[in-house]
């Protein structure tokens, strides 16, 4: 991939267009979030690509690999490809993580037990992916969270790979990365769905929401700590989305149903495409509707040599299930 | 309650005020200051709505405690850790549950509460609520009725820390994971809403050190409490809004009761100004 500087600017058309520009923010969840691939697939077979990115946690490790100019059917086979043969290196890495996470209640914090996030991004990114923003095909914009500023942070510049480690930086699984002299983590702290961010830089907005929900493991059975503990970020995560939601909502927000899903059930990864195939249905129908109709306004708005008209805002029901309502 | 208070006036009742005391756990002391707070203006919320600590601090000013009250009994039992220790001891030698598991809230509430708040919510002198989190529904439960004490181990029930309890079929958690400070449940019973979060100030604080794990996961759980409270300020904001600055206490410095209690001083005069001005506009 070549630099392309002019890319970086976020490009807000002040003249009308015959497409309008879609801002594409995509979600933290862990491996629910493998749900992002799907979703990317939907632009590539419209033939869109979105004019910017913004990408919380595994919503930025995916929006990296998009946002270097790779195809989400090149990603979808990376990561399969990683997730089936090297899976048993992540497992490792990862469920060696399930003990010291245990042992954490018994109050015996174990620093040294945590894993580098670059360890596991070396194996989930694409080798193509940029080395820095600026060798980008799309601008990204990666949400971490400033630790000891308890705010969040937009990286937008410098070195790729480390801005997506300190966005996926989730505590107790992961080291926190020092960018800046900030010590930064996981950007679902602060803000798990970052469309606002991308207020403006585009005609329309497109949220992807993979936190899903925690599910009974049997009903009305307690859950484990282990499951409560990573649950709890869930809730609080989903629980800022909703909040979120009720001051400003974009224009076409995706609930994808992956609640059967475990942070880390990354070798679950044909069962997470395969619950978030509806939501790909949804989301290239709803993409494809909002394309036609804005197409038809912004022809009759230059034909009338009106102002470039608002994009429509669609009405949200908060938080419900859009997505089952809509597919079933 | 004081005599020549802002509230003592029975035939011109002044504006109803709604008093919301948000979850903190150790940083949830800070609340028995503003209750003392409308002890001293002699004024009476006419509704409490609590999160976790702040449930059962709000419980307690509801069963009849004054603050003074509450400062006193909550200096006893955690002003030295011995005392705490004692006092377990002395319930289980009075034939409590010897089988007693930390993570069972509702046995430690029975042992550690006073007789007024072990009842039930309707012989409340002020209507209160608690907030809950449904665990498998992710949404809030609003528990007014019933039985005091499951439903504030409920309403305190930190995962990590404490066992889930079940209420009408419902698996319930700490109410800070959907409402860490619930003003936005009693607006439309109050005229004046007065919300309180203990979650500490967010002043950017010195720092690049690596927390440890146990230190980054409460700090991280902090944060989302922040995320959710200030996401919620942008679209319903009460009308009065504290923070005592007790950021600097772990959610688990229990035994930093005086600490606590000096920290939150300012944010008690700063409510007492606040609220007076309030009701003399509003009355």
């Amino acid at each position: 991939m070549k630099p392309t500087g002019k890319a970086l600017a976020v490009r807000k058309p002040t003249l009308p267009v015959a497409r309008p520009t879609i801002a594409l923010a995509l979600g933290g969840g862990g491996a629910r979030g493998l749900a992002h691939i799907l979703m990317l697939e939907v632009f590539d077979e419209l033939g869109i690509k979105p004019t910017v990115i913004a990408g919380t946690s595994i919503g930025a490790v995916f929006g990296a690999a998009y946002a270097s100019g790779l195809s989400a059917r090149l990603i979808r086979a990376h990561t399969e490809e990683t997730l089936s043969q090297r899976f048993d290196i992540i497992r490792q890495l990862l469920s060696a993580r399930s003990d010291p996470v245990l042992k954490i209640f018994n109050f015996v914090p174990i620093r040294s037990a945590l894993l580098k996030p670059e360890t596991l991004l070396d194996y989930l990114l694409p080798s193509k992916v940029a080395r820095d923003f600026a060798h980008l095909a799309i601008p990204l914009k990666v949400l971490a969270t400033d630790y000891y500023a308890q705010e969040q942070r937009i990286i937008g510049e410098g070195a790729l790979r480390s801005a997506v480690a300190a966005s996926i930086a989730l505590p107790a699984l992961f080291t926190p990365v020092s960018i800046d002299g900030r010590l930064l983590m996981d950007g679902g702290l602060t803000n798990p769905l970052p469309f606002d961010v991308l207020d403006g830089a585009a005609d329309l907005t497109v949220a992807i929401d993979v936190s899903g929900a925690p599910t009974p493991p049997s009903k009305r059975d307690h859950p484990s700590v282990f499951a409560a503990l990573m649950a709890s970020t869930q809730i609080l995560q989903r629980t800022i989305v909703r909040e979120k939601l009720k001051s400003r909502q974009p224009d076409i927000y995706i609930d994808v149903e992956v609640d059967d899903f475990y942070l880390l059930d990354f070798h679950r990864f044909k069962d997470v495409l395969a619950a978030a195939a509806p939501a790909k249905a949804q989301l290239k129908r709803q993409l494809a509707r909002v394309l036609a109709s804005h197409t038809a306004e912004v022809v009759t708005a230059a034909a009338a040599e009106a102002p470039h008209p608002p994009a429509r805002k669609r009405k949200l029901p908060g938080l419900k299930r859009m997505s089952r309502a809509d597919t079933k | 309650m004081t005599d020549g208070g802002l509230g003592t006036d029975a035939r011109k009742p002044g504006p109803r005020i709604g008093l919301a005391l948000g979850g903190g756990s150790a940083r949830g002391f800070a609340h028995v200051l503003m209750l003392e707070a409308f002890d001293e203006l002699g004024l009476v919320p006419a509704i409490i709505a609590g999160t976790s600590m702040g449930a059962i601090c709000g419980a307690a000013y509801a069963a009849g405690h004054t603050g003074a009250e509450l400062r006193e009994e909550l200096l006893a039992v955690f002003g030295r850790r011995r005392h705490l220790l004692k006092r377990l001891a002395a319930k289980l030698r009075d034939g409590s549950p010897w089988l007693w598991s930390p993570r069972d809230n509702v046995t430690l509430f029975e042992m550690l509460l006073p007789d007024a708040m072990r009842r039930s919510f309707d012989t409340l002198k002020i209507p209160f609520l608690a907030i809950a989190t449904d665990y498998y529904g992710i949404e809030q439960v609003v528990l007014d009725r019933g039985p005091l004490i499951p439903a504030l181990a409920a309403s305190s029930a930190l995962p990590h820390l404490a066992r889930p309890v079940v209420i009408e079929g419902r698996v319930l958690i700490d109410g800070g994971y959907v409402n860490p400070v619930p003003y936005d449940v009693i607006m439309g019973r109050a005229d004046i809403t007065v919300a309180i979060d203990v979650t500490g100030d967010t002043k950017i604080r010195p720092g690049t050190a690596i927390p440890g794990t146990l230190a980054a996961m409460t700090g991280a759980t902090q944060i989302l409490f922040h995320s959710i409270t200030r996401e919620k300020l942008k679209s319903v904001a009460p009308d009065i809004f504290i923070r005592p600055e007790v950021g600097a206490f772990g959610a688990l410095d229990y035994f930093r009761i005086e600490e606590i209690f000096r920290a939150a001083e300012p944010a008690k005069q700063l409510l007492k100004n606040k609220i007076s001005q309030m009701v003399m506009d509003r009355s």
